[in-house]
């Protein structure tokens, strides 16, 4: 198993008070596997991504427990100069806004050669990285800066970036979020593309389960700081175990049946500072009954590799309130 | 269009005053008869209209010619043109001493915000900003210079100069000038710190910071590379923009250094009330500062890769 | 609030209290000369000494103060009325209007402003007044930026297209309703102003041609002590720390106030 996230807890600084926004997560990625994470945002699914190689400014946060294993080695107890080792190198990231997250007064060539392993001739391994991630065009321009690309082309440079050294684990956050719908097609098919070419793990967050359908292998769904659902994609979108995922699912408007309405989750994701009691879905829950109130659930096996931390679920489905699609 | 601006300003400045120039003339030697007074005003064109005035001077001031002091007859740019390398020598090494000391305090600030160094360095930079000049000028004056006979205090050389080699010579003037420039520099560092801890804190917070830490980089490249040089930028306008100030900063410690530069020399015909120095000194200055400002223009076009020349010229 | 700031806030208190009370917190009146007691250092009778012509140098710093706070803001007054006027008017009539403002603010900023009221002062008389207006027709000029920034993003807000359907004239719209809520960074300005023009009229005075003997200002006061350097340590001593302060003082109010607003 390539990365293992166990009960990862972090703390979050807001309104100048630490809040608890990952509450105790466990993630497994193995190589060459795609695990997408989805939630709502401020559900803490891009803390609990950065915190993979402690990207988390000390200021802004910190990781109270729990034990990040790559490779069998606890991220959270390397030294500055091993973490650094894996930064960029085994594990590498893309964020969501490329125009901001280039530096300008750089150009792509000096930002990609940074990245670089091998310091003698840098040109010709940035060529190939280049052409690997469609940036064909900028060969040879030494000096194309950030400003000048479009944002797809951006987000391919990052990608490049990225993928520079290799790594074991790509971490993308929201990579496709700011861009067109048209260009976000395009960087997809690549993700993908390059996932296939160079056997990579990925960690895909985002909000948008159409999104990371294709690409992912496994998904894990987030609420309120916990994963509440996890499985092989398959299974989560045609037999989900969750009412948070249910609701996800049946809101995503169709195009092709126009006359169905929109079912949006009724009610707004609840703040950290002010979780229910039991499980933290209850206040939006179409299914819920006294009990739930009583713990948060735990997370367990409702059947071949799916877990969900609905008490209800088992219940619900054989009593055909919760059908299969 | 600014230069004719600064023409215009300068000259209603002049004749704000009230009486005539040649009553100045006319008090050192009350021989001067009313004739040879009238004389004296056509000659410098006081008694025509205003405007009339003003368009003579400005073709005049065309071809840089300012015409003669009141006090000493000689020209007007000459006089100016002898003390301009003095000051501007010194202005040249309090913006470097400024540029050395407050840039690393300024980084060094923002990367340790909160700490301790910071919380002092903020402190002492207020004080630095705080500190009248005059002031901070005879306090080293008195102990530096007199009791303690460190550096010498007034002018540029020393009454032996000329028997020195080049070498010493060059030690001499920087002796007379390390007052001056420390003074000079003092407050300028307070600002310019403040600005670069400002703008490395905002550069700190930028996304791309983050992507180079998760490239792996090192801490001294993230901050020495990525960050410093996006913070330098505004900076750099900056400096162009504390010209005037710099200047203007002149006449009080070159009175007081009796240094023999613009701010002195402005100083002087303003007392002495010498209206063709005071407006040749005032457009110089203001020339001076469009200069500073063009430069930070120019320096900025060429460091920030975002920004093409030709859009602001 | 910050330390800091309550710090400068404490002190700039302090010196209007001073000022204000002058007359009677003043042990000696500060033109009292007294030939027998020149230039005596610090003492029981005389905690801050003598100057040269024997009158108490605390009871002038006292008065002093008047001086200097007065000056500050009125000059920082004057700079306002001038500043958030143009500001005002360039911002939110916009076009030409707001060209040739700008335009007469850049002409205004080439100058060495130093040079300018050193220029402007001794060509005619260095009266209090004089010195007063100067120094405010020569500073109004960063006010009117902020105030017109602030009002060019101000005036496409809702609630002044709601005055304007409602048929409220200009200038009350501009009076009433923008400049209020543009005042916020200019409030920053106008401290750092009084700090600033306090420093220049000490300045002004210092060579000669700003308040002038037998009126103490902490400037020419500061100038005697330039003249008896080696006799009176104290002459030069407290009229400079008293600028000193006073300036950090307002420095670290407006420094505060501008924290306060960057939130």
């Amino acid at each position: 198993m390539l990365l293992q996230i166990k009960n990862l807890k972090i703390n979050y600084k807001s309104d100048n008070r630490m809040v608890e926004v990952v509450r105790g997560v466990d993630l497994d990625i193995d190589r060459g596997e795609c695990v997408g994470l989805i939630g709502e945002s401020g559900c803490g699914k891009t803390t609990a991504g950065l915190s993979v190689t402690k990207l988390i400014p000390e200021r802004k946060g910190n990781i109270s427990s729990g034990e990040i294993l790559f490779a069998s080695n606890d991220i959270l107890k390397l030294n500055p100069e091993e973490l650094r080792n894996i930064r960029g190198k085994k594990i590498s990231y893309v964020f969501q806004e490329p125009f901001s997250s280039l530096n300008p007064v750089f150009t792509i060539y000096e930002q990609i050669r940074e990245s670089l392993e091998e310091k003698d001739n840098p040109g010709r391994r940035i060529a190939e990285i280049l052409k690997s991630v469609g940036l064909e065009k900028i060969i040879g321009r030494k000096n194309a800066y950030p400003h000048e690309l479009s944002g797809g082309m951006q987000q391919r440079a990052m990608i490049g970036m990225a993928i520079v050294s290799r790594p074991d684990l790509l971490v993308l956050d929201e990579p496709t979020t700011a861009l067109d719908v048209t260009v976000q097609r395009q960087i997809l098919d690549l993700i993908m593309e390059l996932k296939n070419k160079m056997n990579l793990a990925i960690l895909f967050i985002s909000h948008d389960l159409r999104i990371v359908f294709n690409i992912a292998d496994k998904i894990a769904i987030m609420y309120a700081g916990k994963i509440i659902e996890f499985g092989p994609k398959e299974k989560i979108v045609s037999s989900p175990a969750h009412p948070y995922t249910i609701g996800l699912i049946d809101s995503i408007p169709s195009l092709e049946h126009r006359k169905k309405p929109f079912n949006a989750i009724s009610g707004k994701a609840p703040l950290f500072s002010e979780l229910p009691q039991g499980c933290k879905f209850y206040p939006r829950c179409r299914f819920r009954i006294d009990k739930c109130t009583e713990k948060e659930p735990e997370l367990r096996d409702v059947s071949g590799g799916q877990a969900s931390r609905c008490i209800r679920i088992e219940e619900l489905k054989s009593n055909g309130t919760i059908k299969n699609r | 269009m600014l230069l004719l601006g600064i023409t215009i300003i300068t000259f209603s400045v002049i004749h704000i005053a009230p009486g005539k120039p040649t009553d100045l003339e006319a008090q050192f030697n009350p021989k001067v008869s009313m004739e040879a007074r009238e004389r004296i005003s056509h000659l410098y064109g006081l008694d025509k209209p205003l405007h009339v005035q003003y368009i003579e001077w400005l073709k005049r001031f065309a071809r840089f010619d300012f015409g003669t002091s009141f006090m000493d007859s000689r020209p007007v740019m000459q006089k100016i043109m002898e003390r301009i390398p003095v000051t501007l020598t010194i202005e040249l090494f309090s913006i470097i001493l400024i540029l050395l000391i407050g840039i690393p305090i300024g980084v060094s600030s923002a990367v340790r915000e909160g700490d301790f160094y910071d919380r002092f360095m903020t402190v002492f930079v207020f004080i630095g900003f705080a500190v009248p000049t005059f002031w901070l000028s005879l306090i080293l004056m008195d102990y530096i210079g007199v009791r303690w006979g460190i550096l010498p205090i007034s002018g540029i050389k020393s009454l032996e100069f000329e028997k020195f080699g080049i070498f010493e010579k060059i030690i001499d003037i920087s002796k007379h000038l390390a007052l001056p420039v420390l003074v000079s520099a003092f407050g300028g560092l307070a600002g310019i710190s403040r600005y670069m801890r400002s703008s490395m804190l905002h550069v700190l917070k930028q996304d791309y910071i983050r992507t180079a830490r998760a490239k792996g980089l090192t801490e001294k490249e993230v901050l020495y590379k990525h960050a410093l040089k996006n913070a330098l930028l505004p900076v750099v306008t900056i400096l162009g923009l504390s010209v005037p100030a710099l200047i203007g900063g002149s006449v009080i410690f070159e009175s007081i250094f009796s240094i023999p530069g613009m701010g002195r020399l402005f100083y002087e015909s303003v007392m002495a009330r010498d209206y063709p120095v005071i407006m040749g000194v005032l457009v110089i200055g203001a020339v001076l500062t469009l200069l500073g400002n063009l430069l930070a223009d120019i320096s900025y076009a060429a460091v920030d890769p975002r920004i093409k020349l030709e859009d602001n010229l | 609030m910050n330390k800091l700031t309550l710090f400068g806030l404490g002190i700039v208190g302090f010196f209007i209290i001073i000022a204000i009370f002058a007359p009677m917190i003043a042990p000696y009146n500060p033109g009292q000369i007294d030939i027998e007691n020149i230039l005596t250092a610090p003492s029981g009778s005389h905690i801050f000494g003598t100057d040269s012509l024997g009158r108490d140098l605390f009871s002038r710093m006292v008065y002093g103060a008047r001086i200097s706070l007065m000056v500050g803001f009125i000059a920082v007054g004057i700079a306002g009325l001038i500043g958030i006027a143009l500001g005002a008017i360039a911002g939110y009539y916009g076009k030409w209007v707001d060209a040739v403002i700008m335009r007469f603010i850049d002409i205004m900023l080439c100058f060495p402003t130093f040079f300018l009221i050193l220029a402007v002062i001794a060509l005619l008389e260095p009266s209090i007044i004089n010195i007063m207006v100067i120094i405010g027709a020569t500073s109004w000029m960063g006010m009117a930026r902020l105030i017109r920034a602030e009002i060019l993003s101000l005036k496409k807000r809702d609630f002044i297209y709601a005055e304007k359907a409602i048929g409220a004239g200009d200038l009350r719209i501009i009076a009433r309703h923008l400049i209020p809520n543009a005042m916020a960074p200019v409030l920053v300005s106008i401290t750092l102003g009084i700090a600033g023009a306090i420093l220049v009229e000490s300045s002004l005075s210092f060579l000669g041609i700003g308040v002038q003997p037998p009126t103490p200002s902490w400037g020419n006061i500061l100038s005697e002590g330039k003249a008896v350097m080696g006799a009176g340590w104290w002459m030069m001593l407290f009229p400079g720390l008293a600028i000193f302060i006073t300036v950090l003082g307002y420095n670290l109010l407006g420094e505060g106030i501008r924290e306060k607003l960057l939130k």
